[in-house]
């Protein structure tokens, strides 16, 4: 059966935020089109997330729909699931590619931490539906499991990104005193002395190495 | 600077196409003077250096830092470029 239906304000606003992120009106090289990005996805996920609403309410009147399986009514279920899982795979395989051109992004994953509170928002919208269904709805529990997998796997984001590499405190060089001489070689293999910077700002840095 | 020896700092050089030298202290001699040595920190359980930036002005004295808590954490060209300048602010 085909359906018309009038465009309903949560898709005008999921057009639009999906509009600005691919041309931001008036945009001037560099620096603001990387903030109206950095802007966008809270209000694509905040559309995606009322869409989600306005489908399953309207599934409630469409008929033939049978109660015993996995309807349009899990669909916050199921997208809170994605969004919150999206949002972990995206760290991963975006920003520890791309580390060096978003280094804020890399160090405190707020794109990524908006997609997971979405999504477990999501995750608890389609909880409470769930408990409206019938006792014998395979629903009810569906919605539960998913939103439990949707909690687990945020905490295991969470413990990746603050307990796994949380390291104990080195003292570090003190400040105010005389930076600790040293010769060294360089890739080329030449010897190289911290005296031969003086008269210049030097910035050392320290890498845990290369494997 | 970094525990790698000169030939795997040749190639990371080289496939980074970097513009500044990378010194390699393999027994770890300058990152100890440093105090930023990490014991069993590497993949063998050697020891490495912990992730670091030292700013040390013209006169060679250590002016700012920034030592990892979280070595996932690093600081932005930003935040280094703002402690680069300040090495030049009136009011030290």
């Amino acid at each position: 059966m085909a359906r018309t239906a009038p465009l309903d304000d949560a898709s005008v606003g999921l057009c639009r935020a999906v509009v600005q992120v691919k041309s931001p009106t008036g945009s001037r090289p560099g620096h603001d089109a990387g903030k109206r990005l950095a802007i966008n996805p809270p209000i694509l996920a905040f559309a995606l997330l009322a869409r989600a609403g306005y489908g399953s309410a309207r599934s409630m009147e469409a008929p033939n729909t049978r109660s015993d399986q996995p309807t349009r009514r899990d669909r916050a279920a199921l997208l809170g699931l994605a969004l919150g899982v999206g949002g972990v795979l995206a760290y991963f395989l975006v920003v520890f590619r791309f580390a060096a051109w978003m280094p804020e992004v890399r160090n405190r994953a707020v794109p990524n931490w908006i997609l997971v509170a979405c999504g477990l928002a999501l995750s608890a919208l389609g909880v409470l539906r769930a408990r409206a269904r019938p006792a014998r709805d395979r629903g009810r529990i569906l919605a539960p499991v998913l939103a439990a997998t949707n909690v687990a796997v945020a905490a295991a984001f969470a413990w990746i990104l603050y307990g796994l590499p949380a390291l104990p405190p080195v003292p570090g060089p003190p400040l105010g005193a005389p930076a600790p001489d040293f010769t060294l070689t360089d890739q080329s293999g030449h010897n190289v002395r911290l005296a031969d910077f003086h008269g210049a700002p030097l910035l050392l840095v320290f890498y845990r190495g290369h494997w | 600077m970094v525990v790698d020896p000169p030939e795997t700092n040749a190639t990371v050089s080289r496939e980074l196409a970097l513009a500044y030298p990378i010194l390699a202290d393999s027994d770890l001699a300058a990152v100890s003077a440093y105090g930023l040595r990490e014991v069993g920190g590497g993949p063998d359980g050697r020891d490495i250096a912990r992730s670091a930036s030292v700013l040390i002005d013209r006169d060679g004295i250590v002016r700012w830092r920034i030592v990892a808590d979280n070595f996932r954490v690093r600081p932005t060209p930003r935040t280094v470029l703002e402690a680069v300048d300040a090495l030049d602010a009136p009011s030290r």
